[in-house]
């Protein structure tokens, strides 16, 4: 280095070597920083479909039940023998709660049950992939309207039986995964879709089959009771569900068996069996 | 589990003593400690408060340090 | 130092710095953000937000990271090093923000408190599939934030130099952090190798970086000085150091850095101690060896920083025998006046 060329930061100006060195670095660095940008931005997964209505309320009248899950009934036309045909939309609370707490508080200021009565509710929508969720939040003042008499509701509960199925899938917490957040499953998502789970909302099993469509279960214990406390574990993971399937209007409910909910790994399934009785013979 | 809870909780506490801490230090204890605090700028004393939130036990113990030097000088200094 | 402090002491240069920091963030965010709004529109503002300020901060930390190494390599890249701690800060801010949406998106407005969901949620610490990343950038921005708070020069002096010292080492750490929290994290989902080719490249980068700038140190510590009277051992030639320059010698593990300024030689530790900066690639300056790195400066004759600052480095003892330099490494105490070497015209010649 020549004698003259000293840099110290303090001094106004930099040496011209210094200089020109420094330049060139930078012109190396802005397209390798442009390359990045446009790589890290174009090679992410494409992030699902969903939509949340954030800001926009809309008035849904259905009538309400409060099994398997928080929900209401809504006419959706009707089927081809004429009868009215309707669609379930699950309630969900505002953040990460189920909405069993603002409906009980609302049947609290009425006094009344709210179950097989028909009802007028207004929440935030938010929808994908065919299914309708709602959002009521206690700060919306979500009651519109409820019915005093119950509705005859039995042709409405229209439940069938589908047998015992063994499916493989992901659970994701419903919220999240059909509106509010992208991506709304895996890894990523993973702690979110707990702390929502844990909160009350209701556990979601989303099974893709082979040609890649999504088919979605409501999963709760074998008597009905809530699973999700016993899901936390669970969660965002590869799992197998040993379940009798009940068709719940357009929502397939899984009552999960007692040790029907366990984690799923690819290799174990495939290779794990062999790894493990090759590595006691080799120990042996 | 409580154990998160609790360190979390302690962490919280050790940072509000901080703040309080930062409070009067800033207005007493911070040109004794320091001599290059004479004459410095507003910026500076903003810019040390974070530190001076999380770092006050080490701060305290040298503010002490330096009120013990001023009631018996050591000798070097004279 | 011994000055009063300022917030930041601008000069030209610092502006310069901190404006090309800027734009090079602006430049980055925008392409990230408009892409991803051209071609992912289905994206929310939250997640677009997360990624963007994220994958931006990761390749600032690997520019701060290289620029160490770099500067050992070739010292023409001394100005990137002397802000280098407006870098870091600026890197603190934009991962604040990934950092804290995250925490707003995936654990608040929930039935437990966002930072104890932190840790509560996902509680599989034992599996590599299932392991809560999240956590470990919780750590690692722990470690960038305490490193934030305290890169003023106050806190290098009131927390003393060496736990200062320790406290920044921790950046290596956090890096390590931060490479698994993307590893157990985004990587586990995403399909497409090129974030984990980035991320692999990145940091073989700086492993490299720092094997070559670290073999070239080890081989300057391991010459052998044979040549040994009374103490001194025979390092160089007269000829061999320039005008108001130096060389940095390591005779038993003492680095020592012998300058020539004014027709004598004088020998000072080689170690600044601001941050360790290597005094033997300074200059004399004003009658002072001033530190290529930040510029502290030290007085030849008795290693103290001229008043009102309050810095001392160890000095050596130091003779000329015809055109030979011979140095003695034994350590006086910090700030102690030797009186150098004459050169005397025949020596020179
Ligand atoms: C409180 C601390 C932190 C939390 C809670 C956190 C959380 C997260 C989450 C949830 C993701 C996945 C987001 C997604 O869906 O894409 C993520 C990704 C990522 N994080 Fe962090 N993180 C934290 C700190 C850090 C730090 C300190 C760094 C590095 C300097 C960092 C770098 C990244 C990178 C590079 C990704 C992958 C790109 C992305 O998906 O955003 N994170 N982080
Ligand atoms: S290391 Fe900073 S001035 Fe020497």
């Amino acid at each position: 280095m020549n004698n003259e060329e000293f840099y110290i930061g303090w001094m106004g100006e930099a040496p011209k070597s210094f200089v020109t060195w420094i330049r060139k670095y930078l012109i190396v660095l802005l397209p390798v920083i442009i390359v990045l940008g446009v790589l890290l931005a174009l090679s992410q997964k494409k992030f699902g479909t969903g939509t949340f209505e954030f800001g926009t309320l809309t008035e849904v009248k259905g009538i309400y039940f409060n099994k398997p899950v928080p929900n209401i009934k809504v006419v959706d036309g009707k089927n081809i023998f004429g009868n009215e045909s309707y669609i379930t939309v699950p309630l969900i609370g505002f953040g990460k709660h189920g909405a069993d707490g603002v409906i009980a508080d609302l049947e609290k200021e009425k006094n009344i049950s709210f179950e097989g009565k028909e009802i007028t509710l207004k929440g935030t929508l938010l929808y994908n992939d065919g299914k309708l969720l709602m959002q009521v939040d206690g700060n919306d003042k979500p009651l519109v309207n409820v019915s005093g008499a119950n509705i005859n509701s039995v042709g409405l509960q229209n439940t069938k039986e589908l047998g015992i199925i063994e499916v493989k899938g992901e659970i994701v917490d419903p919220k999240c995964f059909f509106g509010v957040m992208k991506p709304g499953e895996g890894k990523p998502h993973k702690d979110c879709a707990i702390r929502c789970i844990l909160g009350g909302i209701p556990p979601v099993l989303k099974v893709t089959d082979e040609k890649g469509n999504q088919n979605y279960y409501l999963i709760v214990g074998a008597n009905g009771e809530k699973m999700n406390e016993a899901v936390q574990d669970y969660v965002a993971t590869p799992v197998e569900i040993n379940a009798r399937a009940v068709a719940y209007g357009d929502w397939i409910v899984l009552y999960v068996h007692p040790n029907g909910l366990q984690r799923y790994s690819y290799i174990q399934q495939h290779f794990g069996n062999k790894t493990a009785s090759c590595g006691v013979a080799c120990l042996k | 589990m409580s154990t998160v809870t609790v360190i979390l909780s302690a962490i919280a506490l050790y940072l509000v003593a901080g703040i309080i801490f930062t409070i009067i230090f800033q207005l007493k204890g911070l040109s004794k400690i320091d001599e290059g605090v004479h004459g410095s700028s507003w910026g500076f004393r903003i810019i040390i408060i974070p530190g001076c939130i999380v770092f006050w036990t080490i701060l305290l113990r040298k503010w002490i340090k330096a009120n013990k030097e001023i009631i018996n000088p050591p000798k070097e200094h004279a | 130092m011994g000055a009063s402090y300022l917030a930041v002491g601008w000069n030209r240069q610092k502006k310069i710095y901190d404006w090309l920091i800027f734009g090079f963030c602006v430049l980055y965010l925008a392409t990230f953000v408009v892409l991803t709004a051209i071609f992912n529109p289905d994206y929310t503002f939250e997640t677009v937000l997360i990624r963007a300020t994220s994958t931006l901060a990761v390749i600032i930390l690997h520019v701060i990271l290289s620029i160490g190494p770099l500067t050992r390599i070739n010292k023409k890249f001394l100005p990137l090093l002397y802000n280098r701690r407006h870098l870091g800060v600026t890197m603190f801010c934009i991962i604040l923000v990934h950092g804290s949406f995250s925490i707003l998106q995936f654990h608040s407005l929930g039935n437990e408190n966002p930072f104890v969901s932190l840790f509560t949620s996902n509680t599989h610490f034992g599996s590599l599939a299932d392991f809560p990343f999240q956590a470990l950038g919780f750590f690692a921005l722990i470690i960038f934030f305490l490193m934030a708070i305290t890169s003023h020069d106050f806190w290098l002096h009131n927390l003393s130099p060496k736990v200062w010292k320790t406290l920044h080492m921790f950046v290596y750490l956090a890096y390590f952090l931060v490479v698994m929290h993307v590893m157990l994290g985004v990587i586990q989902y995403e399909t497409n190798p090129v974030f984990i080719i980035i991320m692999l490249t990145g940091s073989f980068t700086l492993i490299t970086l720092h094997l070559i700038a670290g073999t070239r140190e080890v081989k300057k510590d391991n010459v052998i000085y044979k040549l040994k009277q009374d103490g001194y051992v025979l390092v160089c030639d007269i000829k061999d150091i320039q005008e108001d320059r130096a060389k940095m010698f390591c005779v038993d593990a003492e680095r020592i850095a012998v300058y020539k300024t004014g027709g004598k030689l004088f020998a000072v530790n080689n170690v600044c101690k601001h941050q360790n900066g290597p005094l033997g690639e300074g200059k004399v300056i004003d009658g002072c060896i001033t530190c290529p790195w930040h510029g502290y400066q030290y007085l030849p004759q008795n290693g103290q920083s001229p008043p009102p600052f309050k810095e001392k480095v160890s000095t050596y003892d130091v003779k000329i025998e015809g055109t030979h330099v011979w140095l003695n490494p034994k350590a006086y105490a910090e700030g102690t006046e030797r009186p150098g070497a004459v050169i005397s015209v025949v020596n020179a010649e």
